[in-house]
């Protein structure tokens, strides 16, 4: 008898505690703590937190400000579902992996249209010229990333796809191996590519597919829970973040500075990493139709591009896309 | 006494049921969303399109059996050497001397704060992913082999070399008969040790292997095919050490039983 009350008390706690997986759902009405994830690269978040808006914003509020540093968008995401997270900076290759598999998380912003701040780089005296000599070659890669997708739509475009083999690493570990020699291209970002470049050389940027009507962006999702309980939090915190988007084009030595400070740059280096990507204000957005409709088609063809390539389940649906991609807050400050 | 025997197998039977039962539960009970815990069902339909149409193209039994033979060349490796070394590191103080302090220095190391060294070192081919894996393995054996030697009753050595038996003869018919049962007993430490880390090894520049497979996974956030991942390595555990028990049994009958 004893026995199987052990037993019992041991079953339910384990339903306990599975239940107890679940229960984080229930937000707090009131925040002392804004987390934000963020990418070690000069942009908007890092050029906002230099300049003091997003904690003069949030301390008015009597929150605290907490930055967390991932290297791409794939932990950002884990960390988005454990709930440890309530904003995270990411590529949007990353955005759809999200949506995809159903985090509750809403993209509200586009932080950068990348343009030759990420490529694929081949090493100098490497023989490799032309996309055809990247046939047999190691290509180094982070997975999931919006270099990886950019880097699979050019090897199939030049029928490469089976022909070369794919390394996944992160970024630092892509540089550790270039310097060892153990691969001669890699499709990488900024802060990574200053270093290579040094000797090698661009065979193409996704500035190049950009003009190809192949847009990759970095994006900012929220978590669910956060958007729906504070929703005028998420709407301040994009205000700051398109504050900067407005001074880069009326005093871009400001913002740059400040972003080349908050990753210990040199004012040139982050010019040079912030290259020609754009930053679209909240106006901009609007006239374009950026979010509401262009930026949507982009996610529909990389959605339907990973389908094909069977790493995400299933194929986006255009309704599934509309529903990730909340539009009202970037449609209000574009308003203005 | 039999019986009993039976009684508590059927324990463990009945656990390993009630957990069936009370996943099953939680997950068509939605209790937790299916990304964090994937139903039996869809964790079983997910190994079953595994095993027809492979992971990332390439099939499930070429990641399993790259994951194997990363391992057991490794644990090759390691019995190769460490058994040698051991054995003479137990018999002479020198050799002892020199060697035991190095290995006991890198013993407790986790083997992931130094595999970036090793990326750096010999790259990140197959070479790192089983040095990796022969350090892990290495200490265990090694240290199996010292106190084996050192266990072995000195009556024994000494009645040989009364009966007239060289050095030679004291070592293989004397001393490393008496070691074997400590040699296996770190041979199945070591397979178990070099187990633990094929997910590390594999984790940094792998195209295949089922510890790549767990990591690429989590990466687009695919809980079914971690989970089969993960089962395929536990019940690979489980499978490898009983096929070590066995085979200890039939070389060392007569171990336990002097």
């Amino acid at each position: 008898m004893r026995k199987t009350i052990g037993v019992l008390t041991v079953v339910f706690s384990l339903l306990l505690i599975m239940t107890g997986c679940a229960q984080h759902k229930n937000e707090p009405q009131k925040v002392s703590e804004v987390r934000i994830g963020i990418l070690q690269v000069p942009n908007d978040v890092a050029a906002a937190r230099q300049l003091n808006y997003l904690s003069d914003y949030f301390d008015k509020k009597n929150i605290k400000t907490k930055y967390i540093i991932f290297d791409s968008g794939v932990d950002a995401n884990k960390a988005l579902i454990s709930g440890d997270i309530d904003f995270a900076t990411m590529g949007d290759t990353n955005g759809v992996v999200a949506m995809s598999s159903k985090i509750d998380a809403k993209l509200i912003w586009v932080n950068d249209v990348l343009g030759n701040n990420e490529g694929l780089v081949v090493r100098n005296g490497s023989g490799i010229k032309s996309f055809q000599d990247l046939s047999g070659q190691k290509i180094a890669t982070p997975f999931v990333s919006t270099s990886h997708y950019s880097l699979m739509m050019v090897l199939k475009k030049y029928n490469l796809l089976d022909k070369v083999s794919l390394l996944d690493m992160d970024t630092q570990d892509i540089v550790a191996a270039w310097n060892r020699g153990d691969i001669s291209a890699a499709y990488t970002w900024q802060p990574t590519l200053t270093p290579m470049l040094k000797n090698g050389h661009f065979l193409i940027t996704s500035e190049n597919l950009r003009n190809q009507n192949r847009v990759t962006a970095n994006i900012t999702l929220v978590r669910g829970g956060f958007e729906r309980s504070h929703p005028e939090l998420v709407k301040g915190l994009l205000r700051q973040l398109n504050r900067t988007h407005q001074e880069i084009q009326t005093d871009s030595k400001k913002v740059i500075t400040a972003a080349s400070k908050q990753n210990d740059l040199g004012y040139s280096e982050a010019k040079s990493q912030i290259g020609t990507s754009e930053w679209l204000t909240a106006k901009q957005m609007v006239d374009q139709n950026f979010l509401t409709e262009t930026f949507q088609t982009q996610l529909y063809i990389t959605g339907k591009f990973m389908a094909d390539q069977q790493t995400i389940d299933h194929l986006p649906t255009k309704k599934e896309i509309s529903d990730f991609v909340a539009t009202n807050y970037v449609n209000e400050l574009g308003d203005k | 006494m039999k019986t009993r025997k039976k009684h508590y197998w059927g324990i463990t039977v009945a656990t390993w049921l009630v957990l069936l039962v009370i996943w099953q539960l939680v997950t068509s009970l939605k209790i937790t969303p299916e990304i964090l815990l994937p139903s039996p069902e869809k964790v079983i339909s997910t190994f079953v399109n595994l095993s027809k149409y492979g992971y990332n193209g390439i099939p499930l039994w070429y990641h399993f059996m790259i994951t194997m033979i990363r391992l057991l060349s490794a644990v090759l490796l390691a019995i190769i050497t460490a058994v040698p070394l051991g054995l003479i590191s137990g018999r002479i103080k020198i050799i002892y001397s020199m060697f035991d302090s190095i290995i006991q220095f890198i013993r407790p190391i986790p083997p992931l704060a130094y595999y970036t060294l090793l990326i750096l070192w010999v790259g990140i081919g197959e070479t790192s992913k089983v040095v990796l894996l022969y350090l892990a393995a290495f200490a265990p054996i090694y240290l199996a082999c010292i106190s084996g030697v050192q266990k072995v009753n000195d009556d024994y050595i000494k009645s040989a070399e009364s009966l007239g038996a060289t050095p030679r003869q004291v070592f293989f018919h004397v001393i490393f008969p008496s070691a074997l049962p400590d040699i296996f007993t770190g041979i199945r430490t070591a397979v178990g040790m070099a187990y633990t880390t094929v997910v590390a090894a594999e984790m940094v520049a792998a195209t295949y292997g089922i510890g790549w497979m767990i990591i690429n996974a989590s990466k687009y956030l695919k809980s079914d095919v971690m989970f089969v991942g993960i089962i395929i390595l536990g019940i690979t555990g489980v499978a490898l050490d009983q096929l070590l028990k066995v085979i200890e049994k039939k070389i060392v009958f007569w171990s336990g039983k002097s």
